[in-house]
């Protein structure tokens, strides 16, 4: 290299040994440790549920059936809801899709009584919480 | 004419004809090896996110695999110019960097290409005006919209890849394509966001993000010490009453190679060829790249990074090339090298100065 470009990639290289690491680690370090936000009626649900700012309730229908109410803070943009009366932890054959995840409240009609309901991340390819159904408190 | 022949440009003339991409046996070579590895990594990465999780999405398996290969890439190809500079052993891997920037973009290209298909397709807006637009969280650090700053890094290594051909370097001229290639480091930092405000944000494992740091250390910690060390080169060395100036003792420079000042406000190289010294502009006429670090070979100065070679006595590459560098008189006294500071026009013979006694 010439001389300028020489000056000009030493004040690069200096300049990025400085800005990159104060660009990054707070960016890494401000990271929620897990995906969460505080939930109203945590403590009914399962904890990992509740780490990662998942809100429930149970609604009953008129058909004697119950809804869902659902809701969560997670950034994670394709989190889908099943149901399964076989407890599965992952959406099987057996497995119902209710619909996506929102970060406000849903309605999610459960076809039957009891089970669980699986958040699947589709991008991740994994369960991303499992709450059984007795868990969510019904709506007062 | 080794080193140009091994750039495969046979009989043509360097600079008076443009010739297209001249493939050689050992550019073929390298980028089979390095498409091979390639294909083994993202055959790999897929093949083991299978094996951990047989449930995950294949798409997203190869968005993360086409992702995370162009960052492993582009820190190797900011590494090859540090380790280069600071240990010669690494020369050889400067000889085809550029086809490694090109993979790079590639890789990246494929990357976007998949996330386009996998999140942006389906909707009811143009996929791009999606990419663009669908996340507006500048708020918010966990869900800032890190897309953006890889759609910009991808731009610059685009815009890199393209003009990455000798065609570009020689009608844009060697300074001006290297300044324009140093937008690499923007396209770095761009890349450090993204995923540090992207996938980092979403996967919570210290050990990915340790090895991200480790990475951007590893990285910006070379540049500097590259940097930083060549610093002393760039003093200035006084000039004597007659206007020469002394740039050491013979002794100094190895038969067949050279040492690295600065006068006249660039570098110059002093060769030693047996008994005879020569000096020579430190800059190669293709890349800028530093003669001074290459070796002599009859009489030949080869470019460490392209093979370039130049006579020692005139700066003038042999028939039927015509590329040629500034030379500059030197005199030895009294077994030190004094070098006039006024260089001459390039491809202008000098005489070289002569060891007497050809000390070792």
């Amino acid at each position: 290299m010439i001389r300028s470009l020489r000056q000009a990639h030493r004040l690069i290289a200096a300049g990025l040994a400085l800005a990159v690491p104060l660009a990054v680690v707070p960016i890494l370090w401000l990271r929620p440790a897990v995906m969460s936000l505080p939930i109203a009626g945590a403590s009914a649900l399962p904890r990992v549920a509740a780490a990662r700012g998942l809100r429930g309730r149970l609604e009953s229908r008129a058909d004697g059936g119950w809804n869902a109410d659902l809701a969560s803070d997670e950034a994670a943009p394709d989190l889908l809801v099943y149901w399964s009366q076989k407890g599965l932890t992952s959406p099987g054959a057996n497995a119902v899709l209710l619909g996506p995840l929102l970060p406000q409240t849903r309605s999610y009609a459960i076809p039957g009584t009891g089970g669980v309901l699986l958040i699947y991340s589709v991008a991740y390819g994994r369960t991303w919480a499992v709450v059984p159904v007795s868990a969510l408190a019904p709506a007062r | 004419m080794g080193g140009s022949a091994g750039l495969g440009l046979g009989a043509r003339s360097m600079s008076t004809h443009y010739v297209s991409v001249q493939w050689n046996r050992q550019k073929r070579l390298y980028d089979l090896v390095l498409w091979a590895g390639i294909v083994v990594f993202v055959a790999v990465f897929v093949g083991g996110g299978f094996v951990l999780n047989p449930a995950a999405d294949e798409t997203t398996l190869l968005i993360r695999a086409f992702g995370i290969g162009a960052l492993l890439l582009l820190h190797f190809v900011l590494c090859i110019g540090p380790l280069a500079r600071l240990d010669s052993r690494f020369l050889p891997l400067l000889y085809n960097r550029r086809h490694l920037g090109v993979s790079t973009f590639l890789l990246g290209l494929v990357h976007a290409a998949l996330v386009v298909f996998q999140y942006h397709l389906g909707g009811d807006r143009n996929a791009l005006v999606s990419v663009l637009t669908s996340n507006q969280h500048i708020e918010s650090i966990s869900r800032f919209p890190f897309e953006l700053f890889g759609v910009a890094a991808l731009l610059i290594l685009f815009v890199m890849a393209v003009t990455s051909h000798d065609f570009w370097l020689k009608n844009l001229t060697p300074p001006l394509w290297k300044a324009l290639h140093m937008t690499v480091y923007l396209a770095f930092v761009l890349l450090a966001l993204h995923v540090s405000l992207g996938v980092l944000q979403q996967e919570h494992s210290s050990l990915l993000a340790g090895l991200f740091g480790l990475g951007l250390a590893m990285v910006l910690g070379l540049q500097l010490w590259a940097s930083l060390r060549g610093h002393g080169l760039d003093r200035e060395l006084p000039a004597n009453a007659e206007g020469y100036i002394e740039v050491g003792p013979v002794e100094a420079i190895p038969d067949g190679r050279a040492v690295i000042a600065t006068i006249a406000g660039e570098r110059i190289a002093v060769f030693r060829d047996g008994h005879r010294i020569c000096v020579l502009s430190n800059v190669c006429r293709h890349q800028n790249a530093p003669l001074g670090e290459g070796h002599v070979v009859k009489g030949l100065v080869t470019c460490p990074w392209h093979g370039y070679q130049y006579r020692l006595e005139d700066g003038q590459s042999p028939p039927p090339f015509t590329e040629r560098v500034p030379t500059f008189r030197v005199k030895l006294v009294e077994g030190k090298i004094w070098v006039d500071p006024k260089p001459n026009l390039p491809g202008t013979y000098s005489e070289p100065a002569i060891i007497e006694d050809n000390r070792p």
